[in-house]
C-alpha cells in the first residue's frame, strides 16, 4: 500500500497523523488518531471501532510487516480465551480474518518465526 | 501466600537480542521461564528458568545489549573483533516486592542462558516503598550521551 508513504510526505505542509490501537476488557478494540496541527496542539479522535475481538481484550500485537493486529483475549467472563486477527486498513478499520480459542488467561503476547516466510505468536498465560 | 502466587502466572513474553529465547517472567512462580525457539521449526523448548527471590512476584522485564567501542590501546576484557565489547542484560521489574534487578546474561555453547545478578533496586529508588505498591511495567530509555560516552 502506497498511501502511508504519501501521507508521510505530505507531512510538511499539514498536519502528521498517528494510530493507536486500543484494547478494552469491555470488548472494544478502538482505533484512534492522533494528529497535531502544524507546530500547533495534538487531538486524539476515535476514527474506528470493532467488538470482534473474543473474550475480553487484554492485549494487542501488531505485526507491522505482514499489516496484521493480533488481539490476546483473557476470557474474564468466558470460558475460554481468545486469539483474533484482524488485517489493519489504512483508514484506522479492522476486518477480522481468523480467530481461535485459547485457554483462559492471556495476558501478554510476542510474535516471532523461524524464517522469512514462517510466523508464530507466543501468548504468556 | 499472596492468591496470585498459588499458581503459576506468566505474566509477559519477551524476545532475546539474538532472537533465539523467548523469556516469560512468572508472577506466581517467582521464575523466568527460558524457552529456546527451534531451529528448524516455531516449537518453543523450555530451558532451566532463572530463579529469582522467592515471593517477589516477577512481572515484567526488558533486555538491553550493551555495546561498547574503545580504542584498540585500551586493555579489557571480553573484547570482540574491532575493539568492540557487548554484553547483554536483563532487567525484572517484580510486583509484590516492588524491586528492579539487573541480570547479566551469557549465552553458554551447550544452549540455555544463564543469569548473573549485577545489580537490585527498588522501583522507588532511594525512598521507602509505600504499602499497597505493586510494580506492573518496566520501559527501557538508553540515553544518547551514555551510550557516546561508554
Amino acid at each position: 500500500m502506497y498511501l502511508p508513504i504519501i501521507a508521510a510526505l505530505l507531512v510538511a505542509s499539514s498536519k502528521a497523523a498517528t494510530i493507536l490501537y486500543v484494547a478494552s476488557y469491555g470488548g472494544a478494540v478502538s482505533t484512534l488518531s492522533l494528529s497535531q496541527q502544524l507546530l500547533g496542539p495534538y487531538s486524539l479522535r476515535k476514527v474506528a471501532s470493532t467488538t470482534a475481538c473474543a473474550s475480553n481484550p487484554s492485549w494487542l500485537t501488531l505485526d507491522q510487516q505482514r499489516r496484521v493486529l493480533y488481539c490476546i483475549g483473557e476470557g474474564l467472563d468466558s470460558k475460554t480465551g481468545g486469539l483474533t486477527a484482524f488485517i489493519t486498513h489504512c483508514n484506522g478499520s479492522l476486518s477480522r480474518v481468523s480467530a481461535t480459542d485459547t485457554v483462559l488467561g492471556g495476558v501478554n503476547a510476542i510474535t516471532y518465526g523461524v524464517g522469512a516466510s514462517s510466523a508464530a505468536i507466543a501468548i504468556a498465560h | 501466600m499472596p492468591e496470585i502466587q498459588a499458581a503459576p502466572h506468566p505474566h509477559q513474553a519477551v524476545i532475546d537480542p539474538t532472537g533465539r529465547y523467548i523469556v516469560t517472567p512468572d508472577l506466581g512462580a517467582d521464575l523466568i521461564r527460558v524457552f529456546q525457539i527451534s531451529n528448524s521449526s516455531n516449537d518453543l523448548l523450555e530451558r532451566e528458568p532463572l530463579k529469582v527471590k522467592p515471593g517477589s512476584g516477577p512481572r515484567h522485564a526488558v533486555f538491553w545489549t550493551h555495546t561498547a567501542h574503545t580504542a584498540s590501546n585500551h586493555v579489557q576484557r571480553h573484547k570482540g573483533p574491532n575493539g568492540v565489547s557487548r554484553h547483554i542484560y536483563l532487567y525484572v521489574v517484580t510486583e509484590l516486592a516492588n524491586t528492579l534487578t539487573g541480570y547479566r546474561v551469557d549465552y553458554p555453547d551447550n544452549g540455555g542462558l544463564t543469569f548473573t545478578e549485577v545489580s537490585t533496586t527498588t522501583t522507588f529508588g532511594n525512598s521507602p516503598v509505600p504499602d499497597g505498591a505493586a510494580a506492573a511495567e518496566i520501559a527501557l530509555v538508553v540515553s544518547l550521551s551514555e551510550s557516546l560516552g561508554s
